[in-house]
Formats: C-alpha cells, sequence, structure tokens
C-alpha cells in the first residue's frame, strides 16, 4: 500500500524520507514540486498527484508536507486518514508537529514510522499502544537514559494489542481518578450582506481527558440526545447501547482522545450570537475608499463573547490601509492583502468599532464588490445547541 | 560520556540541512578520504562493548538514514549487532538491516539464523518481530526459508504472531511471485482464523496475493460480516471494500426491476416525486414480467453489519461502507450515507477534496439522495479553490426547478469573488444549469449577457465561451445578443473568448448580415498578431461569409486566405489551403465545390454540457481509479451483477460443533465479551489456535461427541445473532444430520427435494425443486472434488428445497412417506429437545435406536461431571481444555471441583478429565513447560503413564491465580505430541467459602464500604423466586458460603479469595415485587465488579 513517504518542508526542502518496501528515490517528489508551483498557495495542491510510475498522495499540516508514494490502487482517503494520524501521532508525542521538533527526535519519529506500517499497511496506529511500545520523551526521561543507557523502547508486547480493546492500555494506576470532558460547539454560518443568514450549522466535539485506573467502564447520558443528528464515535463506544438507549457506553483509553462528534441537524434555527455593521466603499476616481465595520453582540445568554478576531481579504487594488480601532489592534498585510482585527472581548456598553481610509493603487478601477467579512469568535460555558 | 556531545553535534548538523556530513567528523581530512575515514568513530562505536556507545552510533546512522544519507559502507559493523541484548540497539539494527539488506544481500545472509533462531522464541512479540523483519529482507535466497516461517507462523498459538505472518504474505509475494500457489493455502488457512487481530491483515494479502479467488472468500463471508465491527478501522476498509466485489458477483441487483426503465428515462427526472411515480409504474410493469425480486439474506447481512461504521472516526471507513451502499443496496436505502458523508465535509481539505469528488459521481446518479444537504455544499470565502470548484459541481448536479432559484442566486455572490477560477467556474455551472433545466434558460443567459460588461476580462471571456453553447440551442431569437457580442471584438483579448465570439458570428452571419463583413474586416488587419485559434477562427468566418455574402467579402476572404497561407502554424497553412480549394471555384475543383454552402453552413447540434463526472461510477467509488478518472495499476474492476444468482448455499458453514461447548461461552460472557457490538459471534481470541478439520468423516466423529449443553448455548447465541444466520445454521445442522444417508443415495438430487417434503405438497414444493435443478451442476462438481466439500453440496440441496419459512413449516406436517419420516423427527428433535443427536458415520442408517443413542449420550456427559466433587451443587460446570479433534482423539476437559488443593492452599484445584478415544496408548501425559504470568504459579498433576484406548482417566492440579482471571497457559505433552492450552477461571472459582456470623459479617461489611463497595439493582425472574434456587444461583454463580441471616428477605454470602486471603462480602436485598438489590463488598474491586455480573447473570437464568 504505502510505499514510502517524505516531509517536505515549506521552502521545498525533503527532511526525512522513510521506506517500508524497496527504496523510492527522492526524484519522484520532481512531480510534486511541479504541482505545488502550478497551484498558486499550498491549500490548492491537489492531494493525489499521478506520476508515469507511481502515485503520490500527500497532506498539508502544520507547514509540513507528508507526500506518500503508492504504487498499487489504494483508497486514497486510506492514505489520507493515515497521513493525519501519523501528524496526530507526531503531534501527541513531541507537543507540536514541527520540522524542528521531527528532526530532533529524528530516531523516534522512525522508531514510530516503523510501529505504525508494515509493508505500507497500518500495524499500531493507536496512541495507547505506541505509548507502550515507544515511550515519548521527556527531559526527565532523557537525562536518566543517558545515565543508566536504558532505551526509550519498550520491551513487552502491549497487551492492547492483543485484547478487543486495543485502545486501552493495561496496567494504568492513578492516585486520583479524575475524567473531564470538553465539550466544543462551532457555529460555522453564512450571512450575506443585509445580515441574513443563509445557512448556519452547528458542529460539536467532546474532548476527553481520562485518568482513571484500571479497566474502568463509563456512561455518558445526554439531556436532549435528539439533538444530535449525525454522530461519529471513537471505536470505544458500544454501538449497540447508542441505537437502543442513546447512553454512551465505553471503555476509555488513558489520556486524551476525542469521544465523539456531532452535528446538530440545520433544521433548528442558529442564533448567531454577533452582529457586524458594516460600511464599506470605494470612490471612482479617488483612488480611496472608506472603511467602517461594527460587531455587537445580540442574543448573548449572559455570556461575554471573548476572542473575536476579525479577518478580511482586501481586493488586489487595495495600498494600504489607515484605520483606528477603539478596541483590540489590526494589522494589514499588503503582500496577501489580509486585513486581521484582534478585537478581544466585546462588552456591550462599548461596542468595538474600526473605521478609517482605504488608499488604492492609483489609476486602477475601483474594486466592483465589497470583500467578505470572516468573523470568529468564542464564548465559553455556552453549548449554542442547547443540549 | 563521550557520545553524548557527539551526538548534540550531530543534531545541529541536522538542522542546517545540505551541509556535508563530515564537517563534524574530526577524523576526517578532506574531501576524497573521507569516505574511507568519515564513519570510523562511528565503526569504533560499534564494536565497543558497551550498549550505550553502540545506541548512540545506531541513533546517528539512523538520522543518517532518515534525511536520506547513505549509510551502506557501514553495513557489516552493524550487522554484527544483530544479536545485541539491547532491545533499542536491536530494534534500530532491524532498521538499518530492512534498509539496506537489498544492495548487500550476501552480507545480510549473516543475520538469518539470528531471525530463525528469534522464530522459535517462546516469547510471542519476539517471534512476531523475527518473522517482520526475515521477511522484510528482501533477498531472493531466502525465499524457502520465509516461506517456510510463513507457513509455520500461519499455525502459530498467537493471533499477533498469526496477524505478521499474514503480513509477511505480500512481502513474499512482491519477491518472488512463483510462490503464488503455495501462498494462497497460507491465505486460505489464515481466512478461517477467528481472531478480529487477524482479519484485516489476511484479506489484505489476499487482495495483493490472490483477489481473483472470490471462491476462497465464499465459507467465511459471514464470519467476516460478523467479525467486522470488531476489526481495527484499517482492516474494516480492506474487507468492506472486497465485500463490495464479491457481492457484485454472487447476489442479483436489487434495483434490477428500475434499472431498464431508469436508461430511458433519467433525463427527465428532476423532482423526487416525479421519481417514485416512475418507480412505481417500472414496479408494475415489470412485475408482470419478472418474479418478484428477493434479497439475499447474506446480501442483507453484510448491508446491515456495515451500516454501524458510517459512524466511524475514521473517513476511509465511512468512505467505503458509502460506496458499499452506492453499489449494493436498493434504491431506497442508499440515502442513508448521504448524512455521514456530508459529516465528512467537515474534516482536512483533503478528505473533503476526496469525499466532494465521490459525491459529485453520486449525486448525478442519484440527486435525491443529498438535496435535503443542499446548503452544506454552499461555498465558504476560506474554501481552498479546488473544494470550491468541487462543491460547485456537486451544486450543479442537484439543481432542478424546484431549487434552481435558490442555486442561481447563491451563485450570483460566487461571481463577485476575488478567486478568478472559481468564477470562471461558476460561469460554467450556470450554463450546465441553464441547458439542463429549460425554465430558467432565459434568466441565466441575460444574467449571462450582463456579465459581459462586467470590467474583468476573464469572467467577460468565460461567459462568451457559455453564451456561445447556449445561443447554439436556440439562435434566432439572439441576434441582439450576438451584436452585442459582436461589439466585444474590440475589447476582448482572451483568444478562447474572441475564437467564440468569431465562431458565432460566422454560424449565424445570415442573422447579422451587416455585422459580419465588419468583424471580419477588423480581424484581417490584426490577424497576424492573433493566436493560433483565433486565427482558424478568423478563416472559418471568412468561408462562411464568403458562401453567404461573397460580394462584399470575396477580397477580404483572399486577403485572408493569403496571409494564412504564409503563417508559422502548418495548422494554419494547411486549413487555408483546403478551404481556398474547397470555396474558391477554380475548373480544376472537384464535385464538393457546389456542396460548400452545405458542408459549412450544416445544422450542428447543439453541445451537451455535462458534468465530467458523468459514468465515472463505473469505477469503484473511493478508489484511487476513480479519483484519477483512469485505471490505476492493480484495480480490480467491479463485476456487474450476474443476471441469475449464483448458488448461495456455497457460503453454508459446516459448524463446528465444539466451538460452542460450554468453555466457550463461559470465556465469552467472562473474559472477552464482545465489546463493540453485544451480538457478533465468533471473536475469541484463543479459539482459532486449534486449526479446523478439513475432511468429512472426521467431522462426523466431532459432531457426535458434542455434549448436551452445547446445542442450549448454540441455539441462544443464533437467537442473538440474526435471524437469516440462524436458520441457515439450523439447516445446516439438519444437514448433518441427513448426510450419511444421502452419501449412500450417492446424493442423487431429485430424490432429495422430493424426500424433503410429503409429495402431496409438491406445488409448494415446485420453486424450491426448481433452484435445486438448477444448482444441480454445480453440487455433482463438488462431490467430484474432496470430501470437504460434499459438505457444501448436500447443504445447496436442502437450502434449495427447503428456502424461506413456510418451508421449515411445510417439514413439520406429519409425513407420508417412510424415509422422510425419519428426517422429520429428527428435525422435532432438534427443535424442542437439547441434545442433537449425531449418527456415526460409519452407520449408514439411523436405526430406530435413536432414542437410546440419544440416552446415552446424555448419560456419558453427566458421567464426565464427577458427581463425587460436587455434593453441594447440582451441576458442576466442565470447560473444555483440549478438543477430541484438535487433539488427535485426546479429549481432555476439565473443572473446578471447590475442594481445596492439597498442599497448597493458595491454589485453585482444578479436576482435569482425560479421555483417550484414539485406538492406541497414550503414554506419559504430562503437563510441560507451564508459561504463567508474573506470580501465577502452576502446579502439574503427576504424570499418567499410559492410558489405554477408550480409556479415561481423572487427575488434580493446582494453579494459583493470583485472585485474577488472566487465563494460565500451559503444554500438555504426550509421548508423540505436545498441544498448548490454557485455562481461564472464572471469577466465582478464584474464592473459597468462609463461614461467619451475622455479626461478624456486619463488622467486616462496615469497613468494606466507599469505593469497596458495589450495588446493582436487579430484577428477579420468576422462576428465581424461592430461597432455594436464589442460594442456588449464587452459589453455583461463585464459590461461596451461606451466611446466616435475621431478615427473611436478605441472603448473605462470604468467601475469601484463593490467594490473597481478600474477602468478599454478598449481600442480596429482595424488595417489593420481584426487584432485588445485590451489594459485593470487597477490597478487590475487580473481582467484585466482575462477580456482580455473573451473579446477576445466573440470577437472570
Amino acid at each position: 500500500m504505502i510505499h514510502s513517504l517524505f516531509l517536505i518542508n515549506c521552502s521545498g526542502d525533503i527532511f526525512l524520507e522513510k521506506h517500508w518496501k524497496s527504496v523510492v528515490s527522492q526524484s519522484v517528489c520532481d512531480y510534486f514540486f511541479e504541482a505545488q508551483e502550478k497551484a498558486i498557495d499550498v491549500e490548492n495542491v491537489p492531494p493525489v498527484i499521478s506520476t508515469p510510475h507511481h502515485y503520490l498522495i500527500s497532506i498539508y499540516r502544520d507547514k509540513i508536507f507528508f507526500v506518500s508514494v503508492i504504487q498499487t490502487e489504494v483508497p486514497p482517503l486510506f492514505v489520507i486518514e493515515f497521513l493525519h494520524r501519523v501528524a496526530d501521532t507526531f503531534q501527541d508525542y513531541f507537543g507540536e508537529c514541527s520540522e524542528t521538533a521531527i528532526k530532533d527526535n529524528v530516531v523516534i519519529v522512525y522508531e514510530l514510522l516503523e510501529e505504525m506500517l508494515d509493508n505500507g499497511f497500518p500495524l499500531a496506529t493507536e496512541s495507547n499502544i505506541l505509548k507502550e511500545l515507544i515511550k515519548p520523551p521527556t527531559i526527565l526521561r532523557s537525562v536518566v537514559n543517558s545515565i543508566t543507557g536504558s532505551s526509550n523502547v519498550g520491551d513487552t508486547l502491549p497487551t492492547g494489542q492483543l485484547s478487543n480493546i486495543p485502545w486501552r492500555r493495561a496496567g494504568v494506576k492513578y492516585t486520583n481518578n479524575e475524567a473531564y470532558f470538553d465539550v466544543i460547539e462551532e457555529i460555522d454560518a453564512i450571512i450575506d450582506k443585509s445580515g441574513s443568514t443563509v445557512f448556519a450549522e452547528i458542529q460539536g466535539v467532546i474532548d476527553s481527558c481520562i485518568k482513571l485506573s484500571g479497566m474502568p467502564d463509563l456512561s455518558l447520558s445526554f439531556m436532549n440526545p435528539r439533538l444530535l443528528d449525525d454522530v461519529s464515535f471513537h471505536p470505544c463506544i458500544r454501538f449497540k447501547r447508542w441505537e437502543s438507549e442513546r447512553v454512551l457506553s465505553f471503555i476509555p483509553p488513558d489520556g486524551n482522545f476525542r469521544l465523539i462528534s456531532y452535528r446538530v441537524s440545520s433544521q433548528n434555527l442558529v442564533a448567531i450570537p454577533v452582529y457586524v455593521k458594516h460600511m464599506i466603499s470605494f470612490k471612482e476616481n479617488t483612488s480611496s475608499g472608506r472603511f467602517d465595520v461594527t460587531i455587537g453582540p445580540k442574543q448573548n445568554m449572559g455570556k461575554t463573547v471573548e476572542g473575536v478576531v476579525m479577518t478580511v481579504h482586501m481586493p488586489k487594488a487595495v495600498l494600504n490601509m489607515n484605520l483606528t480601532a477603539t478596541q483590540g489592534s489590526y494589522t494589514f498585510d499588503p503582500v496577501t492583502k489580509v486585513l486581521t482585527w484582534d478585537v478581544g472581548k466585546i462588552t456591550p456598553q462599548k461596542l468595538p468599532n474600526l473605521k478609517g481610509i482605504v488608499n488604492l493603487q492609483s489609476g486602477a478601477p475601483k474594486p466592483e464588490e465589497n470583500p467578505s467579512l470572516n468573523i470568529q469568535f468564542k464564548i465559553q460555558q455556552l453549548a449554542i445547541s442547547g443540549g | 560520556m563521550a557520545a553524548s556531545p557527539a551526538y548534540g553535534e550531530e543534531k545541529g548538523g541536522s538542522s542546517s540541512l545540505g551541509e556535508p556530513e563530515y564537517g563534524h567528523d574530526p577524523a576526517s581530512g578532506g574531501i576524497f578520504s573521507s569516505d574511507y575515514k568519515r564513519h570510523d568513530d562511528l565503526k569504533e562505536m560499534l564494536d565497543s562493548n558497551k550498549d550505550s556507545l553502540k545506541l548512540e552510533a545506531m541513533k546517528r546512522i539512523v538520522a543518517m538514514i532518515a534525511r536520506g544519507k547513505n549509510a551502506s559502507d557501514l553495513f557489516p559493523a552493524v550487522v554484527k549487532n544483530v544479536a545485541c541484548k539491547n532491545i533499542e540497539v536491536k530494534k534500530l539494527v532491524y532498521v538499518y538491516l530492512v534498509r539496506y539488506a537489498e544492495e548487500q544481500q550476501d552480507l545480510a545472509l549473516l543475520s538469518i539464523s539470528t531471525f530463525q533462531r528469534g522464530l522459535k522464541d517462546p516469547n510471542q512479540l519476539i517471534r512476531a518481530s523475527a518473522l517482520r523483519v526475515l521477511s522484510s529482507i528482501r533477498v531472493p535466497i531466502i525465499v524457502p526459508i520465509m516461506m517456510l516461517a510463513i507457513k509455520e507462523a500461519a499455525s502459530d498459538m498467537s493471533p499477533y504472531v498469526r496477524k505478521t505472518a499474514a503480513h509477511a504474505i505480500p512481502k513474499l509475494y512482491s519477491l518472488d511471485s512463483d510462490q503464488k500457489d503455495q501462498l494462497i493455502e497460507v491465505i486460505e488457512k489464515l481466512l478461517a482464523d477467528k481472531t478480529t487481530l487477524v482479519a484485516g491483515s489476511v484479506v489484505m494479502a489476499f487482495e495483493e496475493v490472490c483477489p481473483e479467488r472470490i471462491d476462497l472468500i465464499h465459507k467465511n463471508y459471514r464470519k467476516l460480516c460478523n467479525l467486522l465491527i470488531d476489526v481495527e478501522e484499517w482492516g474494516q476498509v480492506v474487507i468492506i471494500n472486497m465485500l463490495t466485489r464479491y457481492a457484485r458477483t454472487q447476489f442479483l441487483s436489487p434495483n434490477q426491476n428500475e434499472s431498464l426503465l431508469e436508461e430511458n428515462t433519467e433525463k427527465a427526472f428532476y423532482g423526487s416525486e416525479e421519481e417514485d411515480a416512475k418507480d412505481a409504474k417500472a414496479e408494475a410493469a415489470s412485475l408482470a414480467k419478472r418474479k418478484p425480486y428477493v434479497m439475499d439474506p447474506d446480501h442483507r447481512l453484510l448491508l446491515r453489519n456495515t451500516k454501524p461504521l458510517l459512524q466511524s472516526r475514521n473517513a476511509a471507513v465511512v468512505m467505503a461502507v458509502a460506496q458499499l451502499y452506492f453499489h449494493l443496496a436498493p434504491k431506497a436505502e442508499v440515502g442513508v450515507i448521504a448524512k455521514a458523508l456530508v459529516r465528512l465535509l467537515r474534516s482536512h481539505s483533503e478528505v473533503q477534496y476526496v469525499v466532494l469528488q465521490n459525491v459529485a459521481t453520486m449525486s448525478i446518479k442519484r440527486r435525491g439522495m443529498f438535496e435535503p444537504y443542499l446548503k452544506s455544499f454552499y461555498i465558504r470565502s476560506t474554501d481552498p479553490t479546488q473544494i470550491k470548484i468541487l462543491k460547485l459541481e456537486v451544486l450543479t448536479n442537484l439543481a432542478n426547478e424546484t431549487n434552481i432559484s435558490t442555486i442561481l442566486r447563491e451563485f450570483q455572490t460566487y461571481i463577485r469573488s476575488m478567486d478568478k477560477d472559481f468564477v470562471a467556474a461558476t460561469i460554467q455551472a450556470i450554463g450546465r444549469c441553464a441547458t439542463n433545466i429549460g425554465k430558467v434558460r432565459d434568466t441565466c443567459l441575460n444574467g449571462l449577457v450582463q456579465l459581459l460588461s462586467n470590467r474583468d476580462e476573464l469572467v467577460v471571456a468565460e461567459s462568451v465561451v457559455v453564451i456561445k453553447k447556449l445561443l447554439q440551442m436556440q439562435p434566432a431569437q439572439h441576434s441582439e445578443i450576438i451584436k452585442h457580442m459582436a461589439k466585444l471584438t474590440d475589447n476582448i483579448q482572451v483568444p478562447m473568448a474572441r475564437a467564440s465570439i468569431l465562431w458565432l458570428i460566422g454560424e449565424y452571419c445570415e442573422h447579422v448580415p451587416k455585422i459580419a463583413p465588419d468583424v471580419l474586416r477588423k480581424m484581417a488587419k490584426s490577424f497576424t498578431n492573433e493566436e493560433d485559434i483565433v486565427k482558424l477562427q478568423v478563416i472559418n468566418l471568412a468561408a462562411k461569409l464568403y458562401l453567404t455574402n461573397s460580394k462584399q467579402s470575396k477580397l477580404l476572404t483572399q486577403y485572408v486566405l493569403n496571409l494564412a497561407k504564409y503563417d508559422q502554424n502548418y495548422d494554419i497553412r494547411d486549413r487555408a489551403r483546403f478551404i481556398r480549394q474547397l470555396i474558391v471555384p477554380t475548373e480544376k475543383s472537384g464535385a464538393l465545390n457546389k456542396y460548400a454552402k452545405k458542408l459549412f453552413l450544416a445544422q450542428k447540434p447543439a453541445p451537451i454540457l455535462e458534468s465530467s463526472f458523468k459514468d465515472r461510477d463505473h469505477f469503484q467509488l473511493g478508489s484511487l481509479s476513480h479519483l484519477l478518472n483512469a485505471k490505476a495499476v492493480g484495480y480490480q474492476e467491479l463485476p456487474d451483477w450476474p443476471d441469475e444468482a449464483p448458488d448461495p448455499s456455497v457460503r453454508n458453514v459446516e459448524v463446528p460443533e465444539w466451538t460452542k461447548c460450554t468453555s466457550r461461552e463461559k470465556r465469552k460472557e467472562k473474559v472477552e465479551k464482545p465489546f463493540y457490538s453485544d451480538s457478533e459471534g465468533e471473536s475469541g481470541p484463543t479459539e482459532s489456535a486449534d486449526s479446523e478439520p478439513e475432511s468429512g468423516s472426521e467431522e462426523h466423529s466431532s459432531s457426535s461427541s458434542s455434549g448436551s449443553s452445547s446445542s442450549d448455548t448454540e441455539e441462544e447465541e443464533e437467537e442473538e445473532d440474526s435471524r437469516e444466520q440462524s436458520e441457515d445454521k439450523e439447516e445446516e445442522e439438519e444437514e448433518e444430520e441427513k448426510r450419511p444417508k444421502r452419501k449412500d443415495k450417492d446424493g442423487s438430487r431429485k430424490a432429495v427435494s422430493g424426500s424433503a417434503g410429503s409429495p402431496s405438497e409438491e406445488e409448494e414444493e415446485e420453486e424450491g425443486a426448481k433452484k435445486g435443478k438448477k444448482k444441480a451442476p454445480q453440487g455433482r462438481k463438488g462431490h467430484a472434488e474432496t470430501s470437504s466439500e460434499e459438505a457444501s453440496t448436500s447443504e445447496s440441496s436442502s437450502s434449495g428445497s427447503d428456502s424461506g419459512s413456510e418451508a421449515e413449516a411445510k417439514q413439520r406436517k406429519p409425513p407420508s412417506s417412510k424415509a422422510s419420516s425419519k428426517e422429520i423427527s429428527l428435525l422435532d428433535l432438534d427443535d424442542f429437545t437439547p441434545p442433537p443427536p449425531q449418527p456415526i458415520p460409519s452407520s449408514s442408517i439411523i436405526s430406530t435406536s435413536l432414542v437410546t443413542d440419544l440416552e446415552g449420550l446424555t448419560l456419558t456427559d453427566t458421567s464426565l461431571t464427577p458427581t463425587l466433587l460436587s455434593p453441594a451443587f447440582s451441576a458442576v460446570k466442565t470447560y473444555e481444555l483440549l478438543h477430541r479433534m484438535a487433539g488427535e482423539g485426546l479429549a481432555v476437559e476439565y473443572c473446578f471441583s471447590r475442594r481445596p488443593f492439597p498442599g497448597d492452599p493458595h491454589m485453585v484445584a482444578v479436576q482435569i478429565q482425560i479421555s483417550n478415544n484414539t485406538d492406541t496408548e497414550v503414554k506419559n501425559l504430562r503437563v510441560n513447560e507451564p508459561k504463567p504470568l508474573s506470580g501465577m504459579r502452576i502446579q502439574e498433576f503427576p504424570e499418567i503413564e499410559r492410558l489405554a484406548p477408550g480409556d479415561t482417566a481423572s487427575v488434580v492440579m493446582g494453579i494459583d491465580f493470583c485472585d485474577s482471571t488472566q487465563a494460565a497457559n500451559f503444554q500438555l505433552c504426550t509421548h508423540t505430541r505436545q498441544f498448548y492450552v490454557s485455562i481461564q477461571p472464572p471469577v466465582g472459582e478464584l474464592m473459597a467459602p468462609v463461614f461467619m456470623s451475622e455479626n461478624e459479617f456486619k463488622k467486616e461489611q462496615g469497613k468494606l464500604m466507599g469505593m469497596s463497595e458495589i450495588t446493582e439493582k436487579l430484577m428477579l425472574p420468576e422462576k428465581c423466586q424461592s430461597d432455594h434456587t436464589i442460594v442456588q444461583q449464587v452459589t453455583s454463580a461463585a464459590n461461596v458460603g451461606r451466611v446466616p441471616c435475621g431478615a427473611s428477605n436478605e441472603y448473605r454470602f462470604a468467601a475469601k479469595t484463593v490467594t490473597s486471603g481478600s474477602l468478599v462480602l454478598i449481600t442480596l436485598e429482595r424488595r417489593e415485587g420481584s426487584t432485588a438489590q445485590l451489594t459485593i463488598n470487597s477490597e478487590k474491586m475487580v473481582i467484585g465488579t466482575m462477580l456482580v455480573k455473573d451473579i446477576i447473570q445466573a440470577l437472570a437464568q
């Protein structure tokens, strides 16, 4: 299946390669670079590239391209999903999935890749199993290892590998038994010029951090499970129980993991907790324009709206912007033409406002359309679905 | 330590890429000598006897490999360390070896013996990793060694090693494809494996080595379906894709009735209501011709068992199920996948990209499926362009008369986007909507014409191209638009757009007689500066004008043709010559001249704007080939549905009776409870250690030995499973009983199907008989093959004759012929009495002494349970240690005698019953090499010197389970063979009763509160209301003693765990009605929890 893997950074250096079958020359990546050049920005590089002898399937994560070489038919999602799992594992082990982290831990990376695939077929991808095979690096352990000469590699077969519960390692012990669940819900909405919602849906996840000894068997029930329109589960959840009783019953993995992700049906009307008043205009023949945006909260259910960030892709003709913000700070990148306004918290008494002058290229025709505004914000302690 | 700074330096080097390696090496002199010297320090470190130095060196070498640097000259130094004790050094040496063995084959051979030794290691991890590395070394000389190792590992006791063997198969196959036949044998064997661990890997091997051998799947089909949900996610993907192909060859199309009409009326489908109406008509029409379609239960099984996987977190699994449903499910059921696919659109952009491609293909075939999710495909300004374009494709496919206005409004917004590629795609999408939906054609056209005054040239150009296509459909009404476009030639520079305009003017020059020559005049002026496609269209325009309006344009045409004659491009020169000959009449020109006008101004069919995803579904969805729209290497075609269903009975499996013995059931409940689903059947990890019997005669003997209780449990299991399955298995059982007889009759098919029912019911029987006939040729072939095949052939006849439930009912009716009467009585027995009597293969006719046979069986069964040792309890459960099939005639059972083990109070006494069913004497029967887990101890039983054929011996051995339900593994040896066996204690057997007073009990209970207390509520079934049964059930579930109690509605029991002597206190309090509360106090929480479950289960029965 997966023949080889190349890790490539943004400047086009191949900084790691691993082969599971016979060696494929680095030159195969030239096809990838070609495609990368053709696509103007990184996110438009096609994930699947066909070359005369191989197929290249790649993902882009944290400024690294994971390029895998395939020789025969394989479901592309299989490879993509696996590559993301690899990136997740690096993240899990080193705290970040960056080029420096990988280079600093190249031996562990290699050992991990060796365990994760055998002959190109995934072997162990559960983080609990991998952590038993290869212990993640910590400062303490690296000191101990350099003194005692002991290794990061476990010498026993992870029991999870053999059991019906491969995601949990055996013999877990904690002095404080704790379990945390984070419910994170995201609204995704498209709002038109006049402020009416074109489309909105709620996506949620429950992330868990379980530190319990032994083999805990947990159940989690919901006040209103019918809200959850479509759910995907971590393999630990007993599907039958959910089907019959709408209760999440599971033996959790040890540590952090995503328990479920769900979608709340879009039939329910979603109340968007913020509104935006905007006034953007470009004057004909004066090579300047006005920009005035105000953000305000609405129906915030007594919770404060925080972490508000607005990003705007301005038209190409825009040279510079002279703005004043009543709150937070703004930056404008003249190369990418992206305006970012970091607002912070919204207080209803004093609404944040950003206004000023837009300088256009002289002689250029005025931009036809106003740019679209992207607004991100957070509300703590509020489940927007009401579930 | 000297090594650590060196490594630090190395790391520094690695971050600045491209710097030469020797720069950091103090030993290296210059560029030329570096090859010889640069790795000297590494070699030294590898030769040292300190593990830490070796490790450091290996780490540096691996870092070099990772960066793609050549480290092959270190091969001799590294390979020496292959037997190193330090496990990390060893692993890194393996990494190195696998990387460079291909280049240094001779040296690599030095390491082989180490792996061969590793293959025999008692530790399964070492066996597995030895096999893994051995098979990864791509050296052709060791092919025979690899083959041998794989064969051995395929029958290893550990499922993990067997999994590794499955992984090794494709490796060996890629090294030497001549081994295919032998490898297929191994695959066949591993396919029969019942563990979830092996299933995914072996199917992967099957797909790589012999995907065409679909016949290997038959027997394993149902098992794979049932195991699927517990297989790890990557295995699921491979299995589902394979089963999709399998199902396409084995079942009938569920949409066969619709598919005929669909082809003709496809274009007319816009609304789903309309579609439904048509479907109904189609069905009505076809009903007359066709017999009604009934889905094969196996087909249904596959659909049902894959459906929950739509909820998987793994996008690849979801996609695999989606494509399975798309290709296999009846039209009405395909809809379920839409929701899951829409969910994937929230995932990483690469996932979105692949999913949208597949959705695009699906939405052409099944528009209705995604219509409710239309808005989920709306484009966000943050989407990458490639995603936007795919979403646009889906939106266009979904457009119909009801939603077109919403979609067009959305498109209007998109046109204003700053992403020009996307705008161009949107304009094309509008064009497609306009051609597909006649109602909005004018609206779209007007909108596009407005775009012609857009300031962006690209937008205008794209609009021109699309308008050109639209105008072709009804040119007459649109001369205004053509005039407008003619004016655009002055401004538009995009060649494609210019060419389109020129073509339009040329084609419809009669509608714009005044403008056309003027355009030609302008174009002639700028001819030399135009792009090639524009030049060609100028020539084209000139020719058409010459034919229609030669008076005004003759000279212009001549001029253009002359210019073209000397053009640099040969196509243009060629075209000019050709056209001149064709249109300008000369004496030489032939007959064609007369027809020039007809040639050039013929009616041209309007172009059909259709999706690039049309007909892509002939590739299996979700595959690489589908994504690329080209056949990838190794792609397996998705076969078309067969016209007639192949014999469904090939999937019937001989149910090996002995796998369902009580021990198995027990184990399943206690330890490896099927985790994900509650109902799946055979996922015992230890079960498949024993190989399945292959020859028919052996199977007869096996079935005859099955205990009375076994069929009970079996039926329960079946009920849990699916209805269809249980029916199948019942049929199989019937078959087993019928078989010996049929053998004598030489399996004449007709006679059999006749004998199953009474002759008076022949009309009803007809259909079944027909099926039977159809299958006859296949059945006969099977007969000729092997004896194991025989089973399937006889089954085929039966499922042919008694398909459906009516057939079953039929069989219960009083029969008329003598032959059938016996069989039916057998059937009845099977249905209503627990022990199915199994005929002995040698007896050709089932005698009337059936009942005595039956008694005999039950008698032996009870005698096996040593009544002596279980005075207090009516039934002590016996468990199977070694089945007589696996033990080659040696059958071993065990039970927990609940007596203290003499000599060691911390051990649990296990009573072992060994019976010799072979015809030779078994000697030197003993326990060998106990491999207890940490802390576990085994006290072997004294060696049995000899055991005569037919004799039974009973011995006692002691095992200290350390208060855990982990299995004790050991070998049972005879003078010739050794068998790996394991004893797994139910939690209730890990304790011994203690006797205490009520006060003592309460005092102890007071100490064990809080965490140590487990309380559970339960319902007592009616038959379990009396004191006696409650006490009996509790004491049978666990080895506990009763504690006297004042209250009449309370029962108390106490015990101590055998090893640690921790108290286990059980309180059962009956409440009003039939509810009760069970409380267990024990500091061993695990034991407490497990015990609660066991007791509740015992009481519920």
